[in-house]
């Protein structure tokens, strides 16, 4: 294993930043298109991509070498883009009301109302669930990844994965339902 | 859809998502073959398990470069301090922030983002409202000059600095105190804090808001002093007469204030305490001070620290434990400890750390855990400073010995700082809080040879005051009267942790847990009033809650409705314990004197019989003395009961009151 190997070699500088740039190589592109998938901003999936292999590099010593790669450096990422969500949601709520003080209410809502009609209702349907939630989704069925590489990067147990990628699923139909009825009510 | 569907919804999804069981995979099946309704949720669930395919995307090439440069930048960060790193976080916002790039509320000194704080226009921090900011510039002019030793100059400037330091020290005993007091006749005006000792300076403000983690084993008092100037920016050198270089520290510690860890240190050295310089702290000998500062105790000490207090003996009490340590060294128990419950436990300076403990238990509270290994070594803890020390074992406890003194007063219409050095002339060592040291409003005592158990009851059932008593060893009478203020305002009330009431003794918690059940029978037994459910459910869940929902789980209360005949009944039951408890002493203080009468009759006889009688009045004693303790001990813990009950009511009143209030306003604004 490389990262082994990057331990090992401490004091070889040069060979351990090499294998840090070949761990950076073998994940950059999955790790920015699982960020911009979840985070729907490319800027600001691109400052998540940097602090994400950040916490990587910071973190380096206290890998677990029996553990998978992918699933460590994904539950890093995830985390910094949870981060990140949290951060956003605050500076939009505060945006929100100064937008909200001043006078430019029409302007926006006009906005919103374009921007609603072009997003399907199922991917509303999948955009109004908990951040946490849909990072999970989009790990097992964007990612592909198994149960068991879940487990590892949520660092809990198969059967707690299973049960909660069920209780996502669970979710995910109730506001479909949701969301149908809306759309039937309207047209009756 | 019908009820099948919906009882079937959730497998229906699982089957989209692949998560389901070949059984009920069938039952699915075999329930969208028939169904209308349902094949129309599959096909929008296939459609949004389509969604969350990932496009695949190429990173930015750019982003390499920036992830070098932040890991360059964080080498840096972490070269000057190798040991521990402080990480501010921005108030606002949460995310890390540099040191040099903060800015500091001027308040409350929260850290900020400089863009953070103009966005939202205000420091971020609950309940703090200021608009201003400054800057770290002690922080850069720090960096330059703390490498430079120099400690030749400060050990030979080192007595005139006491020297200055005692001069400046207001020298007030509490009875000149009172003296000082009994000159005020203005209504209205407050007499100085006697207790203050930081003032608003840069250096006091961040002692209290700056939190430190430390991780010294065993390393030099010089090393930890210059691990606490680099971290922190602070000053901190030590009076030479402490001789700081022989003494070695062992400190491992999370997130704990400034101020609490250069206590913990203090300790490290021979009566020794720190004082608050224009740039940062000394240590200096106990000897070199005088008035207030000299005292082995300080309020902040007994009240600032208070939450954090109450909060570590909530998890003492609550927090559950199963270990199994054979022959295992000190240190590392409590190491394990510290990592299992989060908890900073400390040694005090001088016990062995190197004896070895073994244990086995399962679901055990984190104070009977700790108090079982400690005491087969021979040792205790206490809860101080926002950690848990362990200790050699503590005096007797002196808390009940302050509540058994009595006092006669009779106060009309006093404030608090009058209250205060009128306690103070009797010889009652008293503090208060700040807050409540400036509060307003007057109160009337009136108490003829009572208790001070007693008198602390009448104060808390006619006044908005919770006086309570704290154990400090090292003050005079072994124990100080605190004159503690209400929970401020409801917002806290509902977001404090309970129990929000310290009780009368300050170690009563663990003693709860023991007999909290019987406790709780026996107030079955006697009708003790009961508390608003459903106010206490707004309690818990205002947190959540919107004022909205509180008001209307409220207005539904009927129990709230009767909530003042209820307060007056419990003021009632506490005097009625409080005289139960006055009663209990009496006999507890006579039965010596019983016992020894009971053997006098029966003479000094050296015959079989006398001694077997006399070996049987001694064992009637003992129980006798046992039975009135442990009745004693319920009847404390049950007077406890009563006036956290009567707290809580008595806040449901005013938060009953404030959201009425709310709710009138906001309908006269709608008409």
């Amino acid at each position: 294993m490389v990262l082994t190997a990057m331990k090992a070699t401490e004091t070889g500088e040069t060979s351990a930043s090499e294998a840090f740039r070949r761990l950076y190589d073998r994940h950059k592109d999955e790790v920015f298109s699982f960020l911009a998938r979840l985070l729907r901003d490319d800027a600001l999936a691109e400052d998540v991509l940097q602090e994400t292999f950040l916490r990587v590099h910071r973190s380096l010593d206290s890998y677990d070498p029996e553990r998978s790669e992918r699933a460590w450096v994904f539950q890093i990422a995830r985390n910094a883009a949870l981060d990140a969500i949290r951060v956003r949601k605050k500076t939009e709520r505060i945006l929100e009301e100064t937008r909200r003080r001043s006078s430019t209410e029409l302007q926006d809502a006009t906005d919103l109302v374009a921007r609603r009609e072009e997003e399907t209702s199922t991917r509303r349907a999948l955009e109004s669930l908990p951040p946490d939630v849909r990072a999970m989704l989009l790990q097992r069925h964007g990612l592909d990844m198994k149960v068991a590489e879940l487990a590892e990067s949520w660092s809990c147990t198969e059967k707690t994965v299973t049960a909660r990628l069920r209780a996502a699923a669970t979710k995910l139909a109730e506001e479909l339902f949701k969301l149908r009825a809306a759309r039937d009510g309207g047209r009756s | 859809m019908s009820t099948t569907c919906e009882e079937l919804l959730p497998l229906i999804a699982a089957r989209a998502t692949g998560s389901i069981d070949p059984e009920e995979r069938s039952a699915v099946e075999s329930h969208l073959a028939t169904c209308a309704a349902c094949p129309g949720i599959v096909r929008d669930l296939d459609a949004a398990v389509g969604e969350c395919a990932i496009a695949p995307r190429k990173a930015p090439d750019r982003a390499w470069d920036a992830i070098l440069r932040a890991i360059e930048e964080d080498r840096a960060g972490s070269a000057s301090g190798p040991l521990v790193r402080i990480v501010l976080r921005c108030t606002f916002c949460h995310a890390g922030l540099g040191r040099d790039a903060a800015s500091f509320c001027a308040s409350c000194l929260a850290p900020h983002h400089a863009e953070c704080f103009e966005q939202h226009g205000r420091c971020a921090a609950p309940g703090c409202s200021e608009t201003r900011t400054v800057a770290p510039a002690a922080v850069t002019s720090r960096t330059t000059r703390a490498r430079r030793p120099r400690w030749p100059f400060v050990a030979l400037a080192g007595i005139a600095v006491a020297g200055t330091v005692a001069a400046l020290v207001p020298d007030r005993t509490p009875t000149e105190v009172a003296a000082m007091l009994a000159e005020v006749s203005e209504p209205g005006a407050v007499p100085a804090y006697p207790w203050d000792d930081l003032g608003d300076t840069e250096v006091g403000r961040r002692l209290l808001s700056q939190k430190v983690s430390l991780n010294l084993d065993d390393r030099s008092f010089e090393f930890a002093m210059q691990t606490m100037r680099e971290l922190t920016g602070v000053e901190v050198r030590a009076d030479e007469r402490l001789h700081a270089s022989r003494v070695n520290v062992h400190l491992r510690v999370r997130d704990l204030t400034l101020w609490n860890a250069l206590a913990l240190l203090a300790r490290h050295l021979d009566d020794a305490t720190f004082v608050v310089e224009p740039k940062g702290v000394a240590f200096v000998p106990r000897s070199a001070l005088s008035g207030e500062r000299a005292r082995p105790w300080h309020a902040r000490d007994v009240v600032a620290d208070d939450a954090a207090t109450v909060e570590i003996k909530r998890r003492l009490a609550l927090q559950k434990l199963t270990v199994n340590f054979e022959e295992t060294p000190l240190s590392e128990v409590v190491a394990f400890c510290q990592d299992i419950t989060g908890q900073n436990v400390v040694f005090a300076p001088g016990v062995d750390r190197t004896q070895t403990v073994t244990l086995q238990v399962r679901d055990e509270t984190f104070g009977a855990v700790l108090t079982a290994l400690l005491s087969t070594v021979g040792l205790d803890y206490e809860v101080q400073n926002e950690v848990i020390l362990v200790v050699k074992p503590r005096p007797p406890r002196t808390a009940l010995a302050l509540a058994d003194r009595r006092v006669t007063l009779d106060l009309r219409g006093v404030t608090v700082p009058q209250l205060a050095s009128t306690l103070a002339k009797q010889g009652i060592d008293v503090i208060a809080t700040k807050e409540t040291w400036a509060q307003k409003g007057t109160l009337s005592v009136i108490a003829k040879d009572e208790t001070v158990a007693t008198l602390i009851a009448t104060i808390a059932s006619s006044s908005s005051l919770h006086p309570w008593i704290a154990n400090v060893p090292a003050a005079e009478s072994g124990a100080v009267l605190v004159l503690d203020g209400l929970v401020p305002s409801v917002r806290e009330a509902v977001t404090a942790p309970l129990p929000s009431f310290p009780g009368v003794a300050t170690d009563v918690i663990e003693m709860r847990a023991r007999l909290l059940r019987d406790v709780a029978t026996r107030d079955r037994a006697r009708k003790v009033p009961e508390l608003p459910r459903d106010a206490l459910l707004a309690r818990e869940r205002a947190v959540d809650l919107g004022a909205g929902t509180i008001l209307s789980l409220l207005q539904r209360s009927k129990n709230i409705a009767s909530a003042r005949s209820r307060a007056s009944r419990g003021r009632m039951e506490i005097r009625k314990v409080q005289k139960e408890m006055d009663k209990l002493r009496a006999e507890r203080a006579e039965a010596p004197r019983e016992h020894e009468k009971a053997l006098a009759e029966l003479g000094p006889g050296a015959d079989e019989r006398t001694q077997k009688e006399r070996a049987r009045l001694g064992r009637e004693h003992e129980i006798k003395l046992a039975r009135l303790e442990s009745e004693l001990q319920l009847a404390e813990l049950r007077r406890d009961e009563l006036l956290r009950q009567l707290g809580v009511i008595e806040l449901d009143q005013q938060m009953m009151a404030k959201l009425e209030k709310g709710a009138r306003m906001a309908e006269a604004e709608r008409r």
